[in-house]
């Protein structure tokens, strides 16, 4: 049995569909991500979910029962805000007893408990201050532990981290997710931001326009985006359309629509077949001389982007198309110049077909 | 160590908060100079003037030519209006009223500034605002006879609670009549104050405190309505004084049976017996009742506010 099942959630605001017929199952104890741009119908989901939205179609079953009529303070979820949400005029103790206290758990347990979860986020001594007297980061991990604490059959996530500052954004993550994995909760996670979805979940599901566009291990999208929102979506790609000429068991030829003949690995496409070629920038590599390479493009440098631990090279090739190169730098780094003639190249099995 | 970081801030802001006021810099209260002179010579002035001739003898018409009081130093005027007669025809009623339409105002605009804050809809929004503030731009002359007639006792008020088969009620020449009018006059006020107050209230807290488990009922006592203290407060200051000065009200839906202490002021100072250091005391004791009561209700409402920044 699943902890949460999503059949065919359809939610239409006024000409919009935020949400368009969205199927999804989420296992016990996994931290999945829901990722997308902005009004791709992702926090519509959450909403869902939390019961604070009601889907036009569809069913929800949170643990085998269908909830689309249970009211939100009945449904036992854990929901965390962007903005944190804690209620400012209570204190840190009297924030966390809230849930507690509703379900008439007797004071010394809630003392008990609000202690025990202090320390899990390593504040213990913070029970007695207001929501404005913490950090940003301590008020974060307050509202987190706030909706832990009820011991809720999920957790939610709607872009908690969003209001962080980088480097805090980049602890949090890690701090985050630990917290899940000793709970053991199952949660949905909520971003935008794809650095989050890759480093914290067990799954990702890509959204666009209120749907579904790819569901896998962080990885598994990264390496075999199955369209090109994804491939565009996650990560940086470089793009190639073109058209299969010819193909072997191990290898697959394929004409870009500009001038490059480019080779793959097998896939299932078939020959004659228009198909879309993508690269990531980080498998493309560049040299002076002509690589011994199946797939090489020249071309001209016509942006150098200094990034720190890499240099990012948009060359302009001779058919005028565009690719960039992601060359990994170090103090020994062989720097090529602006407008200098290089060639780039890749390995056929860095080719993605779509 | 965040701990202590904070701690540190803290008084460091401290600091330069005392470093700002020792500083001995004029400009800026060169700045307020106009502001302050118009305060001197509309409110200072006239308020000393007025306060002085509260403790001025009285001459009744007649007595020295041209005269209509003595400067010499004297509490009649106060001893008067402490005397039975004045309390319980004007300060009494006055203060009951105060209390009983600023509070029925309160319970009232709250739902109506709550639902108008949580409107989605910017363009309905502006349309109830619009409303709103068309209540407070009708003058107080149409308003009063506009409530003469629905209290009159044939008016529509009574024409419904007779259709239901409650008897009539005589509104008008009750101190009910002049709380339903004074009520009204405050109503606008109180949605504008309260509604910038909810405005402010994190929508997302109701949504935290439902998902906890709070039902509509839990949530809205126990996260809406203490976050929601500080506009109570300044609605509550606010219906008290202006409720505390109507004249108007009183004067029509009174029928001279109910009066107010502005009633009172107004008869002596331009009715048909002209007492100035009588109305004068008058005034003296409303403005430091109502300064006082709303002093007092702000202060007893802002000790339960332990949160604010």
């Amino acid at each position: 049995m699943f902890d949460l099942e999503l059949k065919a959630i359809v939610k239409q605001y006024g000409k919009v569909l935020a949400v368009d017929e969205l199927t999804l199952s989420v296992n016990s104890g996994e931290l999945l991500t829901l990722l997308g741009p902005s009004g791709c119908g992702k926090t519509t989901v959450l909403r869902s979910i939390a019961g604070l939205e009601k889907p036009d179609k569809g069913e929800i079953f949170i643990k085998g029962k269908l909830v689309n009529d249970t009211p939100v303070y009945k449904r036992n979820i854990g929901l965390v805000f962007q903005n944190y949400a804690l209620f400012p005029h209570l204190t840190v103790f009297e924030n966390l007893a809230f849930g507690l206290k509703i379900r008439k758990i007797p004071t010394p347990e809630i003392k008990e408990r609000v202690k025990k979860h202090l320390e899990l986020i390593r504040l213990p001594e913070i029970q007695d201050r207001y929501p404005h007297q913490l950090s940003g980061g301590q008020q974060q991990r307050v509202a987190l532990i706030r909706s832990v604490i009820i011991e809720p059959t999920l957790l939610l996530l709607d872009e908690p981290l969003s209001n962080l500052d980088l480097k805090l954004r980049v602890q949090m993550r890690v701090e985050l997710t630990k917290i899940q994995k000793e709970v053991g909760i199952t949660t949905i996670f909520v971003t935008h931001d794809q650095g989050e979805a890759m480093s914290m979940s067990d799954r990702v599901v890509v959204m666009d326009a209120g749907k579904i566009k790819q569901i896998g291990a962080p990885r598994e999208i990264y390496d075999h985006p199955q369209n090109r929102f994804v491939a565009e979506f996650i990560g940086e790609s470089n793009v190639f359309n073109g058209k299969i000429i010819e193909k072997n068991q191990f290898e697959t030829k394929i004409k870009t629509n500009g001038d490059l003949t480019l080779v793959a690995l097998n896939s299932e496409k078939k020959t004659q077949d228009n198909v879309c070629v993508t690269v990531r920038p980080e498998a493309v590599k560049l040299s002076k001389q002509a690589p011994p390479s199946k797939n090489v493009a020249q071309g001209n440098v016509e942006a150098i982007e200094n990034l720190g631990p890499y240099i990012k090279y948009h060359l302009r090739l001779n058919d005028d198309s565009k690719i960039t190169a992601n060359i990994s730098y170090s103090k020994n780094t062989l720097a090529y110049k602006m407008g200098e003639l290089v060639y780039a190249y890749w390995e056929p099995g860095e080719c993605t077909l779509i | 160590m965040r701990f202590v970081n904070i701690r540190r801030s803290t008084t460091q802001k401290g600091k330069a908060k005392k470093a700002f006021l020792t500083k001995s810099n004029f400009t800026p209260y060169l700045l307020l100079a106009p502001v302050i002179l118009l305060l001197v010579i509309f409110f200072l002035i006239p308020g000393l003037t007025q306060l002085s001739l509260s403790f001025y003898k009285y001459l009744p018409p007649g007595v020295v030519i041209g005269k209509l009081y003595e400067p010499t130093f004297t509490l009649e005027n106060y001893i008067r209006f402490f005397s039975p007669t004045y309390l319980n025809g004007y300060f009494w009623p006055t203060i009951r009223i105060m209390f009983a339409s600023t509070a029925i105002a309160l319970i009232l605009s709250y739902p109506v500034a709550y639902s108008i804050a949580r409107t989605s809809s910017s363009k309905l929004k502006k349309i109830f605002m619009a409303i709103v503030i068309a209540a407070i731009l009708v003058g107080p002359i149409v308003r009063v006879y506009s409530w003469l007639i629905i209290l009159g006792n044939e008016g529509p008020a009574n024409n419904v609670l007779a259709f239901f088969g409650f008897g009539r009620i005589e509104f008008l020449g009750s101190e009910l009549g002049v709380i339903i009018g004074t009520t009204q006059f405050l109503l606008a006020y109180l949605i504008l104050v309260l509604l910038s107050s909810i405005q402010n209230i994190n929508p997302a807290c109701e949504d935290a405190a439902r998902s906890l488990g709070a039902n509509s009922i839990h949530t809205f006592l126990r996260i809406t309505l203490p976050q929601s203290l500080p506009g109570i407060i300044s609605a509550v200051v606010l219906g008290l004084t202006l409720s505390a000065t109507m004249l108007e009200t009183p004067l029509v839906l009174g029928f001279g049976i109910v009066q107010m202490q502005g009633n009172l002021i107004y008869n002596y100072s331009l009715g048909s017996v002209v007492n100035l250091p009588f109305s004068s005391a008058a005034s003296v004791v409303l403005i430091v009742m109502a300064l006082t009561i709303s002093y007092g209700v702000s202060y007893l409402l802002k000790s339960q506010i332990k949160w604010a920044k």
